[in-house]
């Protein structure tokens, strides 16, 4: 049976079109290229001598 | 020898390196290449879905595309096409803007974003659908269900292709136990997003069969009877109409205004002046006032003063005219002077220039100097 109280969560309220601004400049959508370069950046700050294997 | 044309990163446009990591952002281009290998095929995925009407798998399978690859262009652009049809603008809007941004030259979304600018009435309308909605959502926090239910008719009259207001209704109707009204909203929900999951399990959860639910997508939602109690029948020329209340507000307003004039004693027909039609009149008329203005204000004044200063002029050159003649006289009287000496000097030489009268030297010598002279010669 549907659960209401339930089933009304997954409703939120609509941005209105003065809030678009916002929405658009909290697009924090990552992609793989994002999670890629974070865990690069990461192994570098903790072993300096991989940044040297990739340069090679 | 042909020569091999660098190859650059995707990510950053850096050159990549012959193990394959860009020098610029590290990154490893062979999985760079995967990852939008993917996205595209997701993309492909998402495209086949929404060609068969069903908006929610495609958006789904968009959002998979854009895991793998944010500036995935026509992605986004597809996810916010889909999302403007099921009503939601502003998210269509935030993914159009997104696309631009990553591609600003010959991309689609700017044609959207183009015509939504040039339409200011149809974002007026959107954000009123989105406030209705909003509000439907406060009313039924307060448990104000059958408010809820109005205002998101109201908001689905504007636009009937607003999935999620849909599902909202249904679920109220549910609440309330009216499953036939709650099946015709579900119904509608169908016909947008062929496959929307929310409505398919509400629809199972209510008993309907996936035959029925196959049926009824189908199924017509012209007299479906949703916004029965927004509609009102109207008499006009004997012939029964169904129209909308709000439509109806309008009819009868322009009756009474009938009947106020009526009352009045009209001396003449007076229609709406068109103010377009007599700019050509009102730029002569300018042009005339400004004439008239330049000839009673601006010429007398600039005459008086041309003949001020000429006024001036003359008095200098009759000072100096005056001056002059009086330099004149004097030199005159000097010239007259010199040339009475000049006479007098020439009467003086005459008179010297006569030969002298020995006689009376002559006469003038005395004996002894007579005889001096004699005694000489």
């Amino acid at each position: 049976m549907i659960n209401f109280e339930e089933e009304l969560k997954r409703f939120s309220p609509i941005p209105e079109v003065n809030q678009a601004e916002e929405a658009i400049y909290h697009n924090d959508l990552t992609d793989i290229s994002d999670i890629v370069l974070q865990m690069t950046e990461e192994l570098r700050a903790n072993e300096p001598s991989l940044s040297a294997r990739t340069r090679r | 020898m042909a020569t091999r044309r660098p190859v650059l990163c995707p990510n950053c446009g850096a050159h990549i390196r012959k193990n394959g990591y860009c020098t610029n952002c590290n990154m490893n281009y062979h999985v760079l290449m995967k990852a939008y290998n993917t996205s595209d095929y997701y993309y492909n995925q998402g495209y086949d879905r929404a060609a068969a009407r069903d908006l929610s798998g495609a958006v789904a399978s968009l959002m998979v595309a854009l895991r793998y690859n944010k500036k995935n262009v026509p992605a986004r652009n597809l996810l916010g096409l889909i999302h403007y049809e099921m009503g939601e603008v502003v998210e269509a809007l935030r993914h159009w803007v997104m696309s631009v941004n990553y591609q600003p030259q010959t991309n689609l979304a700017s044609r959207y974003l183009k015509e939504l600018k040039t339409d200011p009435t149809r974002l007026a309308n959107v954000d009123q659908i989105a406030k209705k909605f909003n509000m439907a959502l406060d009313y039924i926090d307060r448990g104000d269900h059958d408010l809820a239910i109005l205002q998101l008719k109201n908001a689905l009259s504007e636009n009937p292709h607003f999935v999620k207001g849909y599902l909202l209704l249904a679920l109220l109707y549910i609440h309330a136990g009216n499953y036939e009204k709650a099946r015709v909203a579900l119904r509608r929900v169908l016909r947008v997003d062929k496959a929307n999951p929310v409505a398919i399990h509400y629809l199972r959860e209510m008993g309907t069969s996936d035959e029925n639910i196959i049926h009824m997508r189908q199924e017509s939602i012209e007299d479906d009877g949703l916004f029965e109690d927004l509609m009102v029948t109207v008499d006009k020329d004997d012939e029964e109409l169904t129209v909308r209340k709000e439509e109806v507000k309008r009819p009868i307003f322009k009756e009474i205004a009938a009947k106020r004039n009526e009352s009045v004693v009209r001396t003449g027909e007076f229609s709406q002046l068109s103010l377009a039609r007599y700019s050509g009149i009102y730029v002569l008329l300018g042009i005339v006032i400004g004439i008239m203005v330049l000839y009673f204000a601006v010429v007398p004044h600039q005459r008086k003063k041309m003949l001020s200063e000429n006024e001036n002029l003359i008095r200098s050159y009759s000072e100096e005219l005056a001056d002059k003649n009086a330099t004149i006289s004097a030199q005159q009287a000097e010239i007259d002077s010199l040339n009475n000496e000049i006479v007098l000097m020439r009467d003086k030489a005459t008179n010297t220039d006569a030969l002298p009268d020995y006689s009376n030297i002559k006469n003038g010598m005395s004996e002894e100097d007579l005889d001096h002279i004699m005694d000489t010669e």
